[in-house]
């Protein structure tokens, strides 16, 4: 009833404004194709078959979506606390690296029960430490976090190639850089059979509402979106600054890792060199767009997912080169956080008058 | 001759307007002053006059041209300038420096010698006594304003918006100020003087408009009114009540110390030493009020008393506890209320909405808790009945506190801090940027808290504030604490000691 | 008040969903008719690297040329979404998918059991289903054959050898390509060095330039991508007046650096073509599928025809020598031997 109204209700801005947006997009590609004389409708056919054509593209499309929700995730809290963590990247691969030794070591050894659990912990516990590390520097001697963070990257980057490229964690015939696979006990279940849709999914999506319910409706989460929309009345009530950019950033920290962990033990379940391909620099457009609303960073993490497929099936099935699917990617996200952002003023002003 | 002439001026912002069919004019070498509350319509119509924010309706004349102005640029080439109330200097740069990137034709290489030259000559015409090597950061507040006042008249403004000047000045420096305007007035000039401090405006203006919700309510001239009459015009038809009160009120004070400081050192921002061994009582029952002039170690001394700034020396103690260096947590759950200096950075959040602000010091207490979730609905029923008790006008507990007015802000700060009934209150510029009746509610309830035993530390940049309402006055310079209950009548003298020119009582 | 504003939003957001999984599904249903003969090819990188990926991009053109396959490929550098990718070519039709690259056998093996129509090919590894099987170069005895000519030809006594990482497939080439070097010349000094990832083409020049102002004075590159970076640095050190020369490598490379590179070893394109084409005909046997130069020259070595009037006629002339002697297994060529668990 209320959103049939609403619906009704819908000013003329409200409804030309999305479409514009829409038409915008579309066009600016489609003549981006055709100058590389690509044929525009095919991409497009292509694209939305890629991403939603069948029961099995969806699932990919969704899977293709938790490795940003959860950096997604990371990102958006540690910037409600005024947090700038450019090191999901690094904090991913570190959760990544952490649940590989767990699930080769210590998970043979446990039932799945327990197997799975514990890996994915090990891997949300490593990103949180190596979070932490940036958290301390900066609490304890200043350090801008958005420098360490993006230093700890590179850190986690090289530790992963020596992990994998002639050390501890290298596979034992050491013919390439990646590791053994892990022990099936610390597998993450896969839920619908012939497509890869597994528990990572519904864990995310639990994660961001337990997450929006924290920010919005704890203690903590109150203390932490104090601190970041105004550290100076925030202490000057009381509230501890450092306690709650340390808290931030290793909660921060262990969602990315946990995104890492989820990521080997449901889908490669070995560790690899190219592990990621930036999902932790992603994840920042993706928070921005969600408006570093945890809910939203459910939806907004599931158009990358499309984004993904849908450039995969381009290359696949209409030919187009992985480059140019990246410039596609790129101006949708582009127009996307050009809606995301004036919607946003829009908001403010209204506020503001009213 | 008429300089700048306003027709039918109206601006809105959505249903709302901010300025309604206001008429203005100016004339060549007068000083025009425009009075009116907060939120009266001063500001949007300077902004519109200086090419900030352009009119729905009417028109602009300037020397008797339709003029339109899209930018503070094109302000600027009709002659127009404009010092903010909060002045737009980069403080790491000299006062040359500064004056030259105010300059139009800017060429590729930066002439120091010509720009220090030609602020030099500037400020000598003018007498403004400035030092063009002088960093920004090194100058007084005065300065750092006559700085602005040189930026305008560079770019040769005959007409110059003044956006309440006197904000931050101590009184010498005020008398400083006017008679630079008037040497400016007497060079042909013309000046829009913007306040609310109607003395001044008596003082000062050759003319004075009145402003009340968005509409020009009165305009006479200076000579033909008085101080009363523009008070009527300002506030509608209720007359301010006068700050003279206090005699009125019994003594209350009692012997018990709430608040016993000895001799504690207190480093400022750049790591120099603030506050000088300063030692101070408050007692049960009484407002003791700091005057002094902003950066004397007031702000510096607040934040030590509630544990935002660590003291190197000296003892601070609430009643037998000690408090000195304990967190702000600490010393908040021991009954010591903040009010700090500007409500808008460390006094709210502003994009909480009322209610998340009325429980910024006290939402991690169990009261306040359903298990590890805020209680909603206790929260909420607490905010309605501070909003109420304080009278916060807002349609909502849930709107974001950036969009009500100053003075509504204050009162959640106030009804915040006051409601938890604090044996010590430390209240640090409490009335800046309020309008009258907002001012009133403000000392009304700090007196309210004397009255009820309890202690009060006023920390206050406007004179007046500080002696109307303590029972004792000190003044803070440099560092240094100046008992001046006994000069509180003597202005000169409290004048005197708040620019530092005499240190000892 | 809150709510409703995110159940609309909510709503809007479904309603869109669902409308593109519904134009998806159509689109799909649209899709089927005759059925081509369809390659696919996953590539771990760039097809424009002019090294590894370029030759089995080259190799899907052969195919495309030769028996009109229609083709496609794809970029496929991150693991997690390799087995995709394998497995969306197989729902569209595709008979053959080439993984280029050892790491393609983890999801070759999850996806083949459910798609027995395809065949599923991956550019070595030791993987063999019903319908997986791993295509292994050998390189090594062209790479020997160059080892001859810079052993041979080299003035300082001294010659590189650069990798893309230290892993055994490439080391073995490296043996074999030190094996011809002390053959022709005893004496002779051979260093490694790697440059740690395929595509850093700075840092391979560092590592080139360095072993130049050492005194090397040939290099054999195995790096893909990087391996530019020491075409870079010789033809630096060449312009600087040193006489020094390398080696191009798994592709015909003479046109990337036509002043540097004397020869090459190279894998032919007709390798892709042989087993599209056992595919094609149904004759298609899951094994490993060697490829080496005794396998009708499957892998040779190419002279750059820019630099022919460089290479003595007695260095050419006893590289002839030498092939026929492996070819007769006169020689053994030294190398890894990989067991079938290794590859």
């Amino acid at each position: 009833m209320n959103v049939l109204s609403k619906f009704t209700s819908l000013s003329r801005r409200q409804i030309l404004f999305p479409l514009a947006i829409l038409l915008s997009t579309l066009v600016t590609n489609g003549i981006i194709l055709a100058l590389c004389s690509y044929n525009p409708w095919e991409a497009l056919w292509v694209a939305i078959v890629g991403a939603f054509g069948n029961g099995q593209r969806i699932a990919e499309t969704l899977i293709k979506g938790v490795p940003f929700l959860l950096t997604g995730l990371a990102v958006a809290f540690s910037f409600r606390c005024g947090i700038w963590n450019i090191g999901a990247e690094g904090q991913f691969l570190v959760g990544a690296i952490a649940s590989t030794w767990c699930g080769m070591q210590i998970a043979p050894h446990l039932p799945a029960v327990l197997a799975i659990p514990l890996t994915l912990l090990v891997g949300a516990a490593a990103g949180g430490f190596w979070a932490l590390i940036a958290a301390l520097l900066k609490v304890y001697r200043g350090v801008q976090e958005v420098i360490s963070t993006i230093m700890l990257n590179y850190v986690a980057i090289h530790l992963l190639s020596y992990m994998v490229d002639g050390g501890p964690l290298q596979e034992a015939a050491k013919r390439g850089p990646q590791s053994d696979m892990i022990a099936a006990a610390s597998y993450l279940p896969r839920l619908i059979p012939h497509t890869r849709f597994h528990l990572g999914l519904p864990l995310a999506i639990a994660l961001a509402i337990i997450l929006s319910i924290v920010l919005f409706r704890t203690v903590l989460g109150y203390q932490i979106r104090a601190v970041g929309a105004n550290p100076k009345a925030a202490q000057a009530a009381g509230i501890s600054i450092s306690k709650n950019v340390i808290l931030a950033l290793f909660i921060s920290g262990a969602l990315a890792g946990l995104g890492g962990a989820i990521e080997l033990t449901a889908l490669t379940r070995r560790l690899f060199l190219n592990f990621s391909p930036g999902y932790g620099y992603t994840a920042i457009a993706v928070a921005l767009l969600a408006k570093l609303h945890p809910l939203w960073v459910i939806l907004s993490s599931l158009l990358f997912g499309a984004l993904k497929t849908g450039s995969d099936a381009m290359q696949q099935m209409a030919g187009i080169s992985a480059k140019m699917t990246f410039v596609i990617q790129a101006t949708i996200i582009f127009f996307v956080l050009i809606y995301g952002v004036s919607s946003f003023r829009e908001q403010r002003r209204k506020l503001n008058v009213g | 001759m008429i300089l700048l002439e306003l027709n039918g001026i109206t601006k809105r912002f959505g249903n709302l307007a901010a300025v309604d069919n206001v008429d203005f004019d100016l004339k060549a070498g007068e000083i025009h002053a425009v009075l009116g509350e907060n939120g009266a319509g001063k500001s949007t119509l300077m902004n519109l006059i200086y090419g900030l924010r352009q009119p729905d309706a009417g028109e602009i004349r300037i020397s008797g041209e339709p003029t339109q102005l899209d930018s503070p640029r094109d302000a600027i080439t009709h002659g127009v300038g404009m010092v903010h109330q909060h002045f737009l200097l980069i403080q790491n740069l000299t006062v040359a420096e500064n004056m030259a990137l105010g300059t139009r034709d800017r060429g590729f290489r930066f002439r120091r010698d010509e720009a220090n030259q030609k602020t030099r000559e500037l400020s000598e015409q003018f007498g403004f006594a400035i030092e063009p090597e002088a960093y920004i950061w090194q100058l007084p507040v005065g300065l750092q304003q006559r700085v602005e006042i040189l930026k305008a008249l560079a770019a040769d403004a005959r007409i110059l918006i003044l956006d309440e000047p006197t904000a931050a000045l101590a009184p010498q420096e005020v008398d400083e100020l006017f008679s630079i305007l008037g040497r400016l007035k007497a060079d042909g000039r013309s000046i829009i003087f913007i306040s609310h401090k109607l003395k001044e405006v008596m003082t000062i203006s050759d003319r004075v408009t009145v402003m009340r919700n968005g509409s020009k309510t009165y305009a006479t001239n200076t000579a033909d009114t008085s101080t009363e009459e523009l008070a009527r015009q300002m506030m509608g038809n209720e007359p301010p009540v006068s700050q003279d009160d206090t005699e009125l009120i019994e003594e209350v004070a009692s012997d018990d110390a709430a608040l016993n400081v000895q001799d504690v050192e207190i480093r400022g921002d750049q790591g120099e030493i603030a506050v000088q061994g300063v030692s101070l009582e408050v007692r049960r029952g009484e407002i003791v009020g700091i005057a002094g002039v902003d950066g004397n170690g007031q702000v510096e001394l607040a934040e030590a008393l509630i544990g935002l700034r660590k003291v190197i020396s000296g003892d601070i103690r609430l009643f037998d506890t000690s408090i000195t260096n304990k967190t702000t947590a600490d010393i908040r759950g021991l009954g010591v209320g903040y009010i700090p200096g500007d409500r808008q950075s460390a006094g709210l959040v502003v994009n909480f909405s009322i209610s998340e602000n009325l429980i910024l010091d006290v939402h991690h207490l169990r009261e306040h808790r359903k298990r590890i979730l805020l209680d909603k609905t206790g929260i909420g029923d607490d905010s309605e009945r501070l909003i109420r008790n304080y009278d916060i006008r807002t349609p909502s507990m849930d709107i974001e506190a950036h969009a009500l007015s100053g003075g509504n802000q204050q009162k959640i700060v106030l009804a915040r801090e006051i409601s938890r009934n604090p044996a010590l209150l430390i209240a640090v510029n409490p009335t800046r940027g309020l309008d009258i009746n907002a001012a009133e509610y403000v000392h009304n309830s700090l007196i309210a808290q004397r009255q009820a035993s309890k202690a009060v530390l006023l920390i206050s940049t406007e004179l007046d504030e500080a002696l109307a309402l303590s029972d004792r006055v000190f003044v803070m310079s440099n560092g240094n604490l100046i008992d001046a209950t006994s000069k509180r009548s003597d202005m000169t003298a409290l004048g005197l000691l708040m620019t530092g020119a005499e240190t000892h009582p | 008040m809150r709510m409703k504003h995110y159940s609309f939003k909510i709503l809007a957001f479904l309603l869109i969903f669902g409308t593109a999984c519904l134009l998806g599904m159509i689109a799909c249903d649209k899709k089927a008719a005759e059925k081509p003969f369809k390659v696919g090819l996953l590539l771990p990188g760039s097809a424009s690297d002019a090294g590894w990926n370029a030759l089995a991009f080259e190799g899907l053109k052969a195919i495309e040329k030769e028996l009109g396959a229609q083709i496609s490929h794809i970029e496929s550098r991150t693991p997690a979404d390799q087995e995709d990718h394998f497995r969306s070519y197989a729902q569209n039709g595709y008979s053959l998918v080439f993984g280029h690259g050892y790491e393609y056998q983890d999801p070759a093996k999850a996806v083949a059991p459910d798609f027995p129509g395809t065949v599923f090919v991956t550019s070595s590894g030791s993987t063999i289903l019903k319908n997986v099987a791993p295509i292994v170069f050998e390189m090594e005895e062209a790479t020997y054959l160059l080892g001859v000519i810079a052993g041979m030809m080299t003035q300082t006594g001294k010659v590189g050898v650069v990798g893309g990482t230290n892993i055994p497939s490439i080391n073995s080439t490296f043996m074999a390509f030190e094996g011809g070097v002390k053959a022709a010349n005893p004496d002779a000094e051979v260093r490694r060095a790697y440059v740690g990832d395929w595509d850093n083409i700075g840092k391979a020049k560092e590592i080139a330039l360095a072993q130049i102002n050492e005194g090397i004075d040939f290099i054999f590159h195995n790096a893909n991508a990087a391996g530019r970076g020491v075409f870079e640095a010789m033809e630096n050190a060449r312009q600087s007046g040193k006489d020094v020369f390398c080696f191009g490598s798994n592709r015909d490379q003479s046109h990337v650096s036509p002043t540097t590179i004397l020869a090459n070893a190279v894998i032919s394109l007709d390798c892709f073509v042989r087993v599209a084409r056992s595919v094609k005909d149904g004759t298609f046997e899951a094994k490993t599928l060697n490829m080496t130069m005794s396998n009708d020259e499957a892998i040779k070595v190419v002279y750059n025809p820019e630099l022919a009037d460089k290479i003595p006629e007695h260095v050419t002339k006893k590289v002839e020598e030498v092939k026929s002697q492996i070819l007769a297994k006169q020689i053994e060529v030294p190398r890894i031997h990989f067991g079938v668990d290794d590859l």
